[in-house]
């Protein structure tokens, strides 16, 4: 079996009795975690990888018939956790990687203790009262533009991702990312997540949960973080006050605060608001 | 047919039990419809290689191992023990597929459960059925989606039920909704389909046939519908027979718009067969009247010319006056007599020729005739009639003598008509006869050019032909049956040289006769 450490590009740095593992959101990559990893590495075991799909891993080992739902990346991280044989993981996934993060906790109950969640949604279409914040004609028109034109369609949607306000050179690194991934990958991973419900996932996962909601967030409305926290049966909601849906690199501070509170480290607490 | 998998999760005692297939080395798709089942997921199966060591796999210790979190995440509580066994397959080839057995919270499964002995037969029986629904499964869905795509309407009828399938095209022509319709709808809507057709009765007769003789097919029936549109269906039928299904598929194929080009088509070959054969007549008809023209020119000068040689030459006897008894006048009237005579019979012979050329018969008599020679011998006849005009004709010729093979009198007949016609429309100046050869000898043109009145523009072409001149009035001024130019050009022709012209109004004309530059089929020698 070919090794899950190879294959999702597998980084293992710093020491310490917990380990993080960081888990990618679509068009993001190991990088985005610079200066989480920078704050983090004196203290503990950090774990990074990428998503079977995206550019630095082992794009042989993809398949469009296997790669078609969430559960499939997290069968991946399950066994590259196996693989490491780590314990006491705080698992931070980022967006999908979120989701990634929650299927993950709900099979390795004896490996991750605890659950960050940065702006990730179990269901991005709206649905009866739940407010997902998407139409189907929207995902839709999304998936058509995607298909049709991908660079061009990236070039739209990286300001949208990063959110009005923040720095052009957020946006130029997310746009290179995005456009550094195949097109048909990123096509079928977007319909993929936009698709994708695990709400009833939510009150299985045992593990405390922080959940990360950015205050405007182009994708992940404040009304999905409400959602999951009131969902999660144990969970606490960290709205943050951030535009866009990159917080770890836009606000990395803030995101870094609240990662050492979860991880227990000594650090002022950020008022809950 | 039992249900295996509830007989294989009692004989296990577990709690789940899943046939899958494996899709690649990682993914298995999952089956298991079974009411208050975990659903049907395509999962992963880490780890598959340790199964695939001897078929079976146990693991009691991290059951998640083994199990996807797409059935974690479907199962009530946390398996503490799963079994994986690979499904038997023919020696040497990897298990397609295999069973996953899950024991749940307390349930522990029975120690040395993996080694039932009737596992692994139970397994092979839950999975060829399996694979069989799975190939069927593709099949159907190929099958709509040809259905869904063909344009033709196509009808499956069943014979026990009389109920039938209908796809979107049929279910348009019949008016009934597509998919599965049932028996007396159907026939209802099979029929009001055929009584509206115009050959209903035929069309109805032939389909009680179909239907009395199970085997009876037919193909490239055609159905037409002209009472209220136009419209034309190619109409199918075959029976369907297989192991568990017994009845006749119909396939409707509108073929209007291929009925209308072909009748159009049909009606255009009418209308080009007409006017081909009316073309065909108007041609024949020219061809007829043209040879009926020629053979009475032909005719009528011979006829013309026997009693005008008579009368020419019993006037030139009586001119003589051998006995003397006839008076200056007399003789005067004679000679006018003799002149008109001479003039009719050139007149004659130049129809004569025209006849000739048009009819094909002219043909050349060549000899080895020395050009120069000959240019010579035609300018002298005019040096007469040039005297005391104001109008001179010179030559311009080689100093070597020029040979051809060629008609020597066709060649003079050609010559006298240009210089005859280029001195009848000069007043003054200069009439040029000019032969060019090449350095062999051989001649290449041969040209006469007058400072006459010349010829209009539009003209050019036209006095080339048979009774046209330049202008109307020519006749009248200079004379002239404006037989000589088309007759000269043919015999041009004749001789393998091309007449041309080239003219100025006012400044004068220059008739050129152009010889190829090939050698001729007899070498020309070159007089030393």
């Amino acid at each position: 079996m070919i090794s899950k450490i190879a294959s999702l590009n597998a980084t293992v740095l710093g020491t310490g009795p917990k380990t993080v593992v960081f888990a990618n959101g679509l068009g993001t990559s190991q990088k985005t975690w610079r200066h989480q990893v920078a704050a983090l590495q004196d203290e503990c075991r950090l774990v990074l990888f990428d998503f079977v799909g995206t550019p630095d891993s082992d794009l042989t080992a993809y398949r469009p018939e296997r790669y078609d739902s969430i559960y499939a990346h997290a069968d991946d991280a399950i066994a590259l956790l196996d693989e490491l044989d780590v314990s006491d993981v705080t698992f931070v996934g980022h967006s999908v990687g979120g989701m990634v993060g929650v299927l993950t906790a709900l099979a390795e109950p004896d490996r991750v203790t605890d659950l960050v969640l940065i702006a990730a949604s179990p269901r991005y279409l709206d649905d009866g009262k739940y407010v997902g914040g998407a139409s189907r004609e929207m995902v839709d028109a999304v998936l058509a533009s995607a298909t049709a034109d991908y660079h061009a369609w990236v070039s739209g949607f990286s300001p949208l991702i990063i959110g009005d306000g923040n720095a052009e050179q957020f946006v130029q690194e997310f746009d290179d990312s995005l456009k550094r991934m195949r097109p048909d990958v990123a096509s079928q991973t977007l319909k993929t997540i936009f698709l994708s419900d695990l709400r009833d996932v939510l009150p299985k996962v045992q593990q405390h949960v922080t959940v990360i909601q950015p205050r405007a967030d182009h994708v992940v409305p404040v009304a999905v973080g409400e959602y999951m926290a009131a969902h999660f049966p144990s969970a606490e909601l960290q709205i943050l006050e951030t535009v866009g849906h990159v917080p770890h690199l836009t606000a990395p501070d803030q995101i870094t605060r609240i990662l050492r509170v979860a991880l227990g480290l000594s650090e002022p607490a950020l008022s809950a608001d | 047919m039992p249900d295996l998998l509830s007989l294989t999760r009692e004989l296990l005692g577990c709690d789940v039990t899943m046939s899958f297939t494996w899709s690649d080395d990682y993914s298995a798709a999952g089956r298991d419809t079974r009411p208050n089942s975990i659903g049907a997921p395509t999962f992963a199966l880490p780890r598959v290689e340790v199964m695939r060591a001897d078929g079976i796999l146990l693991d009691t210790v991290r059951p998640r191992r083994i199990v996807s979190s797409a059935i974690l995440s479907r199962v009530s509580e946390p398996p503490n023990a799963a079994l994986v066994v690979a499904a038997p397959s023919r020696p040497g080839e990897p298990p397609i597929g295999g069973l996953l057995a899950l024991w749940l919270g307390e349930n522990r499964p029975i120690p040395g459960v993996e080694r039932q002995p009737t596992l692994r037969e139970m397994i092979g029986h839950l999975l060829r059925p399996t694979q069989d629904v799975a190939e069927l499964e593709r099949t159907a869905s190929r099958f709509y989606a040809i259905m869904r795509t063909i344009p033709q309407a196509i009808v499956f009828v069943d014979d026990s039920t009389g109920a039938g399938m209908v796809n979107r095209a049929a279910a348009e022509l019949l008016g009934t909704p597509s998919g599965t319709v049932e028996a007396t709808r159907l026939s209802k809507a099979m029929y009001a389909l055929r009584a509206g057709a115009d050959n209903a009765e035929t069309i109805e007769h032939r389909a009680h046939q179909l239907l009395r003789d199970a085997d009876f097919r037919v193909a490239n029936w055609v159905w037409a519908f002209t009472r209220d549109t136009s419209r034309f269906l190619r109409v199918a039928s075959s029976p369907v027979r297989g192991r568990r299904v017994s009845g006749r598929v119909w396939v409707f194929d509108d073929v209007t718009a291929e009925m209308v080009a072909e009748t159009a088509l049909a009606a255009r070959n009418l209308q080009l067969e007409q006017t081909n054969a009316a073309l065909a007549a108007a041609t024949e008809a020219a061809e007829a009247a043209n040879k009926a023209k020629s053979a009475f020119l032909t005719t009528m000068s011979h006829e013309l010319r026997t009693p005008l040689n008579s009368i020419i030459g019993f006037t030139n006897v009586l001119r003589k006056n051998k006995n003397g008894h006839l008076d200056a006048s007399e003789l005067k009237y004679l000679e006018r007599i003799a002149n008109s005579g001479v003039h009719l019979l050139s007149l004659i012979n130049t129809v004569l020729d025209l006849a000739k050329v048009e009819s094909g018969k002219m043909v050349a008599d060549i000899t080895h005739t020395d050009v120069t020679a000959l240019v010579r011998d035609v300018t002298s006849q005019f040096e007469a009639i040039l005297v005391g005009r104001p109008v001179t004709l010179q030559v311009d010729m080689p100093s070597v003598p020029v040979h051809l093979d060629t008609d020597s009198a066709k060649l003079s007949q050609i010559l006298l008509n240009l210089i005859g016609n280029a001195i009848k429309f000069t007043t003054h100046g200069t009439i040029t006869v000019r032969l060019i050869a090449d350095d062999a000898g051989h001649p290449l043109t041969l040209s006469v050019r007058d400072t006459g009145v010349g010829i209009p523009e539009d003209r050019r072409a036209a006095i080339f032909q048979p009774f046209e001149q330049a202008d109307n009035s020519t006749a009248r001024k200079f004379g002239g049956t404006g037989l000589g130019l088309p007759i000269a050009r043919a015999m041009a022709e004749l001789l393998g040289a091309t007449l041309t012209l080239e003219s100025e109004e006012g400044v004068g004309s220059c008739f050129t006769m152009t010889w190829a530059c090939q050698a001729p089929s007899r070498p020309v020698m070159l007089e030393a």
